[in-house]
């Protein structure tokens, strides 16, 4: 099924910026048109031959085995972690929404208290030391620390 | 003039030069390993410090540190599927397959001797075309460019040999991806909706990491199994030297992308993305094994690290020659120039020859030395990829961010990586190609500038230029060589 919604959801996005590019004047158009027509066609190329071959394979199997359920609730794990991260870091800033992250991260995955904290302290200092005192980069703190500390 | 150019090479040799080299050179590695800083941001940090120096004592640590940088990225990109520069992004079609099989060492030899060797033809490249420098670099404008730039886009079709029409899908949405933002030629601002983080377009720098090195880490997530998939990788010194040897094995294809790197370092503005790529692609078809590419082929590790590391002698040829840099790297190093009170141009060529010939020894130093410097520390690190993935999943991650973050430390960034992450998880399972997107990505609106650069200053003439028709028929039958050598076989057989 995710084989032809993917095309779907590019098709989708092609075709919007192929009306966006519509309204553009001649120069910016040209080339936007030019990629983009021919991607559209492809996609629903590739939409329709993804259809014919599920037809000739159908077997009388019901969507989506227990496999294929599985593979998706631990993606659907994975991008809850991911989100996790981004509001750790959006809210405490790279070293306490990193370290915090980590910690319950490893934690919640039963990694041991010591490889936890020696994870959590390796990835701090490079953060803070490389990124922070040795190259110089600004380090994000964080909507709560900057509006309330 | 020989007597200058002796003094020049042995200029460097100077204790003091040595460990300014050396300190630029680890300063290099870390920023190259760490991901989304580069040499760039290693040439903006150290240019304070250069006020004052003697000339050769600067441009050792400013240079030292440019070239050794692109190889810490590659170590990143071989072991931990993140690159560390756009460039080292092709690394990575081979180099982590490589890794997954057990074989990190072998392929972490391959990168630092092709990053050496292609260092050192870049050098003596730029050596040799000294007295031929002006009417190379005058060949090429910009319909030269567009040629080369879309002879790169045609390797979308190369790169994704085993489903072409998901590849030209991947290769287009790139391409279309890479007209977000403003339109240098006619000042329109594209697909932004308005938002004034998308004026500039995506960057390339959380394009990169995002569909990279967010898949990589997705998947040691979902698995909770190390890189190396329960295998204990070592990196041996015989693995290294079978590394070493896989380099004159193959030493065809060094030479054709040592050879590419440099031709596109000297052309301004191209770039060493396009350098790997073209590359890469040109090794895949020159290869009697094709299909091997992008299964953990060396020679898919050699062709992106000789070219690149070629690049920067190529690069060094406009901006000595005219003082025109043939890549960012060389823009900011040409503030240095200007620091230490030299102005680069022909007057440079003649009255610094001995300075200019200490360049050419620093740059394939750095290279060498950066090599054997990685290959030192190479036992420990490939220690990383035995490491569980349930605690280089999350690691991978934060550095992801942190690598998206530090580039314009714009926090939308970091945002920006992971929606690019999650299409390239997407793209992964639904088997499309993320090598041809990122191809697409890259060369897509640098096409269009080119093109409209060429039509503005000679018409459609552009296409007559000599050295543009040259460009056309090598790129036709570099791309179609295998299928009219058949055409050749049978036609020579049927007579």
């Amino acid at each position: 099924m995710f084989n032809i919604l993917f095309p779907l959801a590019l098709l989708s996005v092609v075709s919007v910026m192929i009306i966006f590019a519509l309204g553009y004047d001649d120069t910016a158009r040209f080339f936007p048109l030019l990629v983009m027509l021919p991607v559209a066609a492809l996609l629903v190329l590739e939409i329709f031959l993804e259809l014919r071959t599920r037809v000739k394979q159908k077997t009388g199997k019901p969507e989506g085995g227990p496999a294929e359920k599985t593979g998706l609730a631990a993606y659907l794990k994975s991008q809850a972690w991911v989100v996790l991260l981004l509001l750790s870091l959006y809210f405490l800033g790279f070293i306490a929404g990193s370290a915090l992250f980590l910690l319950i991260y490893l934690r919640t995955h039963e990694v041991k208290w010591l490889y936890t904290a020696i994870s959590v302290v390796v990835t701090v200092a490079v953060i803070y030391g490389a990124f922070g005192l040795l190259f110089e980069v600004y380090l994000y703190e964080g909507l709560l620390f900057s509006k309330f500390f | 003039m020989y007597t200058d150019i002796l003094n020049g090479i042995l200029s460097i040799f100077d204790p003091m030069v040595l460990l300014l080299m050396f300190g630029g050179m680890v300063v290099g590695l870390v920023l190259g390993i760490l991901p989304g800083l580069s040499g760039l941001t290693g040439l903006a940090i150290l240019i304070p410090l250069v006020f004052g120096m003697e000339k050769t004592q600067a441009f050792a640590l400013l240079m030292g540190m440019y070239a050794a940088s692109s190889q810490g990225g590659s170590v990143t990109a071989i072991l931990l599927n993140i690159p560390g520069t756009g460039p080292n992004a092709a690394t990575l079609l081979d180099g982590f397959p490589m890794t997954q099989q057990g074989h990190a060492g072998r392929a972490l030899g391959i990168s630092l001797a092709a990053s050496a060797f292609g260092g050192l033809f870049g050098g003596v490249v730029l050596a040799l075309s000294m007295p031929l420098l002006r009417p190379i670099v005058m060949a090429f404008g910009s319909p030269e460019s567009f040629i080369i730039v879309l002879l790169g886009l045609a390797y979308i079709g190369v790169l994704a040999t085993a489903s072409p029409l998901k590849g030209l899908i991947s290769g287009g949405f790139g391409v279309a991806l890479s007209f977000i933002g403003y339109q240098e030629v006619s000042g329109h601002m594209r697909f932004t909706a308005d938002s004034i983080y998308l004026f500039d377009g995506i960057r390339l720098v959380p394009m990169t990491l995002g569909l990279f090195g967010i898949p990589a880490a997705i998947d040691l997530i979902m698995s909770g199994s190390s890189i190396s998939q329960a295998k204990i990788v070592h990196a041996t010194a015989s693995d290294m030297l079978e590394g070493f040897k896989d380099l004159f094995r193959h030493w065809r294809t060094f030479l054709l992308c040592s050879s590419i790197g440099t031709v596109i370092g000297i052309i301004p503005g191209v770039g060493g993305d396009v350098a790997a790529w073209v590359a890469y692609g040109s090794a895949k078809q020159a290869s009697k094994h094709p299909e091997k590419f992008g299964t953990g082929c060396p020679e898919g590790v050699l062709a992106p690290e000789s070219s690149t590391n070629a690049k920067e002698g190529g690069a060094m040829i406009p901006t000595l020659a005219f003082g025109i840099p043939g890549s960012a790297g060389m823009a900011v190093l040409l503030g240095a120039f200007l620091i230490v009170g030299l102005t680069p141009g022909p007057l440079l060529l003649r009255d610094h020859v001995d300075f200019v010939f200490s360049l050419v020894a620093i740059l394939i130093l750095g290279n060498v030395l950066g090599s054997v410097i990685l290959a030192l520390a190479a036992t420990q690190l490939v220690k990383v990829v035995n490491v569980p993935g349930t605690i280089m999943g999350p690691i991978i991650l934060i550095l992801v961010a942190m690598g998206a973050y530090s580039t314009a430390g714009n926090i939308l960034d970091v945002l920006s990586a992971f929606l690019i992450g999650v299409l390239g998880y997407a793209m992964r399972r639904a088997h499309f190609s993320s090598p041809a997107l990122f191809l697409g990505y890259i060369l897509g609106a640098m096409a269009e500038s080119y093109f409209y650069l060429s039509l503005e200053a000679y018409g459609w003439m552009f296409l007559m230029r000599p050295i543009v028709l040259t460009l056309i028929v090598i790129g036709f039958f570099s791309l179609n060589y295998k299928w009219l050598g058949k055409l050749f076989k049978k036609t020579g057989r049927a007579a």
